[in-house]
């Protein structure tokens, strides 16, 4: 086997008891790894409705076949589990240095069971792991936790994938931080480490993972890089706070809790260029990426303090700006940093705050509620002060335990009505009345309404596949296009969690499905054409579903939010809705092979060499 | 003869009205979207009859050409 070791760790936390087990390499076959390994071991070794939070859970970590070699964007990995935010399957990814120094431990993925009777961390070797003592760092942020246990394990080198206080505490939207700037964000894969008392999973490998062609491999790798630094160039400058002000004006960025119709003073005050100067940015490049569209800034607030380090991206400035009206690009930046620190989803939160403040300025909450705080729009304080809130779970804070439903049901009244969620996930930073392939994208996502799985925003920018026979990007606000579109960014991002590569490497740096074509054949030794390679996204995004449909999941849950159904007034948006929903939800069951309930069918399973998941199937 | 460039998505709010025509076999992509891609602070990938192809590539009489912008948000 060429690629992959074909090993699975597991580490049971409640007996402290590592072992290795073997990987078939007909499963790598049928799923490449990352997402799908992960959905599959997931769907295999829980039972239906498994407590995210309980010690029955399972969490898993891996990588696919691109670990091998230096290959541009291979800084990525898959984490997999029941999300405790929607109570769905989840799927988070993230990046920074630790996904190729992981896969070097002679392993594919990790999973861990059960809990510990007290906080430990992981730290993963050639070969094994060992179960070492946390309570030194329990309460310590996501950057404290990483610089701590390079002291501890005496080498700066190793990084570690760490949860912050919010995981600790089961924050519903607790992340998982690499390196403090790359984070699995949504759906609060952090706080089912957290109840497991996993702080940290850290990894140092120096084998050489098998390579069909290692020569060719490293070589095409290497001319790779160089083609995707230059064509990334641009990407590079402004990262992507870039696209604030050119989304606003296609009306995709949410303003006001999504009833804002346009804001483009604060897109321009918020979004690059004037980001770049004004945050005073330097790249920040993951390991192996040709690109570096993180962004290191540096920035001296009016009372002397300086803040250094990582950048808001655009989904945080998205969410905690234009969403609430600040147009304070410092506080945002400031807000970043209490949430990153804390590990808690800046998306989320951003939805959060939008929510309550709308909930205030109906009269829903008083002051009497919210600790004689006024939460009004573009208040810079008030983003602050409920970041630290939501992030500790105190005062208003405490609403949220269980989401956004959990505090509009708190709230009462007709708060329940103006949540914009999916399954309980917060709708990111992109609005389906500007690209109707969203509003059916989020509301069929397997870990609620997600823009990553797949982006079919990025089509608004003028992204396509003519590998796949697209002769351009469809008509974003045609709803005859709508599941459509959705299909093809679903497979294609979806097979980018399964190889492990940044999405990125696609949009900012124009690599081609062509490219991954050759880059897995010199690392497997196996040729598959590329309309053969979206299939690998499709089989994961099945097996996710199944995974749901199992727990009772189906076309009822597949919602558009009643905002979404309101057109805006003036700008981009005016007489735009993503509808009929019901229709484009059928045209979208069609395309998956779905029966006209959303379950997959048996026949579409089967010709995607599925056919005995089936079995999970109620 | 005259070649007709199409814009998508975030170029089109930085290029010429359309449709966007140009001389065939005299300046490279690279040179007739240069100030653009300033502009746009945007990189991109020329497609020509469906292939990708460099900046370099000279136009020809009979192309298709499609501008995607490389730039992504997430």
């Amino acid at each position: 086997m060429y690629g992959y070791w074909g090993k699975l760790l597991r580490v049971n936390l409640t007996s402290r008891a590592c072992r290795i087990d073997d990987i078939p390499e007909e499963t790598f076959d049928l799923l490449l790894g990352g997402s799908a390994l992960g959905a599959k071991i997931l769907l295999e070794e829980t039972p239906a409705k498994v407590d995210p939070l309980s010690p029955e859970n399972k969490l898993i970590f891996a990588v696919g076949p691109f670990q091998g070699v230096k290959f541009p964007g291979n800084g990525k990995w898959s984490v997999i589990t029941k999300g405790p935010l929607t109570g769905t399957f989840l799927e988070s990814a993230g990046t920074g240095h630790w996904a190729p120094y992981f896969k070097q431990c002679g392993i594919d993925a990790v999973v861990f069971e059960g809990r510990a009777d007290s906080p430990v961390y992981v730290f993963i070797k050639d070969g094994g792991a060992e179960i070492r003592d946390a309570a030194f760092l329990w309460g310590k942020d996501t950057i404290e936790t990483g610089e701590l246990i390079k002291e501890d394990l005496g080498d700066r080198r190793i990084n570690a994938l760490n949860i912050g206080p919010a995981g600790e505490r089961m924050h519903p939207i607790a992340c998982i931080s690499c390196d403090g700037h790359s984070f699995a964000g949504r759906g609060g894969a952090g706080a089912v480490m957290g109840s497991k008392n996993l702080k940290a999973v850290a990894a140092w490998g120096t084998m050489e993972v098998p390579v069909h062609d290692p020569e060719k491999a490293a070589e095409f790798a290497k001319e790779t890089f160089r083609l995707l630094s230059g064509q990334g160039e641009k990407f590079r400058a402004h990262g992507t706070p870039r696209v604030i002000v050119p989304l606003e004006g296609i009306g995709d960025t949410p303003i006001k809790y999504w009833r804002g119709d346009e804001n483009k003073r604060g897109a321009a005050l918020l979004g690059a260029p004037r980001y770049t100067e004004y945050l005073n940015v330097k790249p920040l490049p993951c390991i192996n990426c040709p690109i570096g569209c993180h962004r290191h800034i540096r920035f001296e607030y009016p009372d002397g303090t300086v803040l250094e380090g990582n950048g808001p991206e655009y989904e945080t400035i998205g969410m905690m700006g234009s969403n609430l009206l600040v147009e304070d690009l410092g506080a945002v930046a400031k807000a970043n940093d209490m949430a990153n620190r804390l590990g808690i989803d800046t998306i989320s939160c951003g939805a959060w705050i939008g929510f309550l403040m709308e909930c205030w300025e109906y009269g829903w909450i008083t002051p009497r509620d919210t600790g004689g705080l006024s939460l009004k729009w573009g208040d810079p304080d008030v983003l602050l002060a409920l970041v630290e809130q939501i992030g500790t779970m105190t005062g208003m804070g405490g609403w949220f335990r269980e989401g956004i439903r959990g505090a509009a049901r708190h709230i009462g009244g007709e708060a329940e009505k103006i949540t914009v969620e999916v399954k309980n996930m917060d709708y990111p930073a992109h609005d389906p009345r500007a690209v109707y392939a969203l509003g059916v994208n989020y509301a069929v996502g397997t870990r609620g309404a997600c823009h990553e799985r797949g982006n079919p925003q990025t089509s608004a920018l003028g992204g396509y596949f003519p590998e796949l026979g697209q002769d351009g990007p469809y008509d974003r606000q045609t709803p005859e296009f709508a599941a459509k579109t959705a299909v093809i960014h679903q497979d294609v991002s979806v097979l980018m969690n399964c190889m492990t590569i940044c999405q990125f490497m696609m949009g900012g740096g124009g690599l081609t499905l062509t490219e991954i074509r050759t880059a897995y054949r010199y690392l497997t030794g196996k040729d598959v054409p590329v309309e053969e390679l979206v299939k690998f996204g499709e089989r994961a995004w099945q097996l996710q579903r199944i995974i749901n449909v199992r727990d009772g999941l189906d076309r009822k849950d597949d919602t558009l939010p009643l905002k979404m159904t309101v057109p805006a007034m003036v700008g981009p948006r005016a007489g735009k809705t993503p509808t009929p929903h019901d229709r484009i939800l059928d045209d979208y069951y069609e395309l998956r092979g779905w029966d006209r309930n959303g379950i997959p069918t048996r026949e579409r399973l089967e010709s995607l060499g599925l056919g005995r998941f089936a079995a999970f199937l109620p | 003869m005259a070649v007709t460039i199409r814009l998508l998505g975030l170029f089109r709010q930085y290029g010429p009205p359309e449709p966007w025509v140009v001389p065939a076999g005299e300046r490279s992509i690279g040179e007739l979207l240069a100030e653009m891609e300033e502009k746009a602070h945007a990189g991109y990938i020329p497609i020509v009859n469906g292939e990708r192809k460099s900046k370099a590539y000279v136009p020809e009489e009979g192309d298709e050409i499609k501008i995607m912008p490389l730039v992504t948000g997430g």
